[in-house]
């Protein structure tokens, strides 16, 4: 009908010609160019936090406040090493939205985890009365049985190339003599974090057991110490604290547990936390599990951004909240400061599936920007 | 016989084919945009610097500029490794302090013998100065040449004699049959030929460009027109005179 209604009439002609059709064609690529790269579209790299109209409640829930904040979407799917017993996941998408006031950043993150992992190194008590710490090391040293569900944010302070390909700038693996900076590494650490000269990374490392019960993400950051005799974890550093922390549960003689909570059974008592903190006493029946760790809030530099995860039906909800400018100790080079909002941050997310070291990351860098 | 005088089941099997042209020739078109071009995603245009560095630089120089420059940290980095090899790529202090710092930040991790990374590369490892001046030489090498031009001849001569020989059976004037078919295998000889050629001179990285965008037109446009052929009525304008309508 078309090509019928155009018979006789000036296009006929045009078209005829050598120059008509090739141009015909041209115009046709065109269209069909455009629909395509309008289609596919570019991937969103950004993540916007939008002014808070109301005050956000850090209960692990999604209130009404979050529905201003449009969602990041990251895919992560690589893992830096293939640990000889990890049973998690290979790939996670997590969702991140973002909301500020006049005094603090909030996170609202999202990822679905079909297991809540959050016995960490549990004391379990034997049929013979004795107890037993249960761990599942790797061929490194570290546990993905017997761990937590953690997830991290880099933030890019001033490490050269964060901007670009993000948190692989801090990463080194062992080359192919297992050495990393020469010193020896294998069946220590696949591989270690740190940077150049000078140069430092904000770590934010929520913790499902050891400090999510406190409210708590345990503020770290990475620098340029490459030697394990300065830092057993090389570049990798807890920030400035004037108390608090976790440590092993476990009695003098290292055969049992050292402390046990007041009440058993209790929501968060996979760590035992100062309300709950009892000294030992057996009363248990084989199989019975006492945690294997004691944590307490980090005060300074190191506890200053709260938060609260909770896992419900697959999916973990956490939000978090931060002083756009923090001024504890040293936080000029140990934390990253939203002082210009005009300005945007870069960062990467790490999700760590019931693992201690093995995490699933992306490739190349998010921004977070302030409307 | 006449492309519009076939059955509905040869018209339909000959479409599918058609279609599956078309798409790989889009897709190719993608591919292509994503390894040249600075994005990472969607339907992007080729940087001809990126052309003329995969063609004429090393293969090390060309990837960082290419296909792995997202991992490079800073273009500083591919500007060290570039000033090593025109400097004749030597075993020397320049390498170990300035070389080796950057391939292990930025390349070593996956490129490895032993790395466990999701990526991990171990058949292509970047460990030691012999492990890296394989990967110095400028532009296509004999061999490379070699292996990636009869690869890509055969593979696209074989749908490109197809795609030809069904536009030989369409209905339009043979002026455009004979333009289509003629600029495909034109195009693919001197889109292959720049590939060794680019290394003596930048003009053939546009030759590429010019050549393959012409190789893809070429092969979109007589899919594209078989299938209008055998599905729809074409103007007379564009038909053999014993194809036009009697109407």
């Amino acid at each position: 009908m078309l090509f019928t209604q155009i018979e006789g009439s000036y296009m006929r002609r045009f078209i005829k010609t050598p120059v008509g059709f090739v141009s015909s064609l041209v115009i046709l690529g065109g269209v069909l160019s455009t629909t395509l790269s309008t289609a596919v579209q570019a991937a969103n790299d950004t993540l916007a936090s939008v002014k808070a109209d109301t005050t956000i409640t850090l209960d692990g829930m999604v209130e009404g406040a979050w529905d201003k904040a449009s969602a990041l979407s990251v895919q992560l799917d690589n893992l830096p090493y293939q640990a000889n017993n990890y049973g998690g996941m290979s790939s996670v998408n997590v969702t991140v939205k973002s909301l500020y006031d006049d005094n603090f950043v909030y996170f609202l993150v999202q990822y679905d985890d079909p297991t809540k992992s959050l016995v960490r190194y549990p004391w379990v008590k034997q049929a013979d009365g004795s107890w037993k710490q249960l761990k599942g090391k790797d061929q490194t040293g570290h546990d993905n049985v017997y761990y937590e569900d953690k997830l991290a944010f880099f933030w890019n302070i001033n490490a050269r190339g964060f901007a670009k390909k993000g948190c692989d700038v801090a990463c080194h693996m062992q080359n192919d003599e297992g050495k990393i900076n020469g010193f020896d590494q294998k069946g220590i650490a696949p591989g270690r974090k740190y940077t150049r000269a000078g140069q430092t990374i904000d770590m934010w490392h929520w913790k499902s057991v050891r400090m999510n019960p406190l409210g708590l993400i345990d503020d770290q950051f990475v620098d340029s110490v490459k030697d394990p005799a300065v830092n057993k974890n090389w570049g990798r550093h807890g920030d400035s604290k004037t108390g608090g922390g976790y440590v092993n549960n476990m009695n003098a003689d290292k055969t049992g547990p050292a402390f046990m909570n007041r009440s058993q059974g209790n929501v968060d008592g996979y760590t035992i936390t100062p309300s709950q903190k009892t000294p030992f006493v057996d009363t248990f029946k084989p199989g019975d599990q006492i945690p294997g760790i004691m944590s307490e809030p980090f005060t300074g530099s190191r506890g200053d951004i709260w938060t609260k995860g909770d896992w419900q039906d697959g999916k973990w909800t956490v939000e978090i909240k931060r002083a756009l400018v923090t001024t504890g100790d040293k936080a000029e080079i140990q934390d990253v400061q939203f002082s210009d909002l005009s300005k945007a941050y870069s960062f990467g997310i790490a999700v760590f599936d019931n693992s201690q070291i093995d995490h699933l990351y992306h490739e190349g860098v998010y921004e977070l920007i302030f409307k | 016989m006449r492309l519009e005088s076939l059955n509905f089941s040869a018209k339909l099997g000959l479409s599918g084919f058609l279609i599956t042209v078309i798409l790989g020739a889009l897709s190719a078109v993608t591919l292509i945009g994503l390894l040249y071009s600075q994005h990472n995603s969607g339907f992007n245009i080729p940087d001809m610097e990126k052309v003329q560095s995969h063609y004429s630089d090393s293969a090390l120089v060309s990837s960082m500029k290419g296909s792995m420059y997202e991992y490079v940290a800073e273009d500083g980095d591919i500007d060290v490794i570039a000033q090593w090899i025109a400097e004749g790529a030597k075993d020397d202090a320049f390498f170990k302090e300035e070389v080796l710092y950057i391939i292990e930040e930025d390349c070593q991790k996956c490129h490895s013998r032993k790395s466990q990374m999701t990526k991990a590369i171990t058949s292509m490892p970047f460990s030691s100065y012999d492990d890296i001046v394989k990967y110095t030489e400028g532009g296509y090498s004999w061999t490379k040449m070699a292996k990636t031009a009869h690869i890509h001849l055969f593979g696209i001569a074989v749908f490109l004699v197809m795609v030809s020989l069904v536009m030989a059976f369409s209905s339009y004037v043979a002026w455009i049959k004979i333009a289509l078919i003629s600029a495909g295998w034109i195009a693919l000889w001197l889109d292959i030929a720049s590939w060794w050629l680019a290394k003596f001179s930048n003009v053939f990285a546009y030759v590429i460009s010019v050549a393959g965008g012409v190789e893809i037109g070429a092969v979109c446009a007589m899919s594209g027109l078989c299938l209008l052929n055998l599905w729809f009525r074409l103007p007379d304008a564009v038909l053999e005179s014993s194809a036009q309508s009697s109407d």
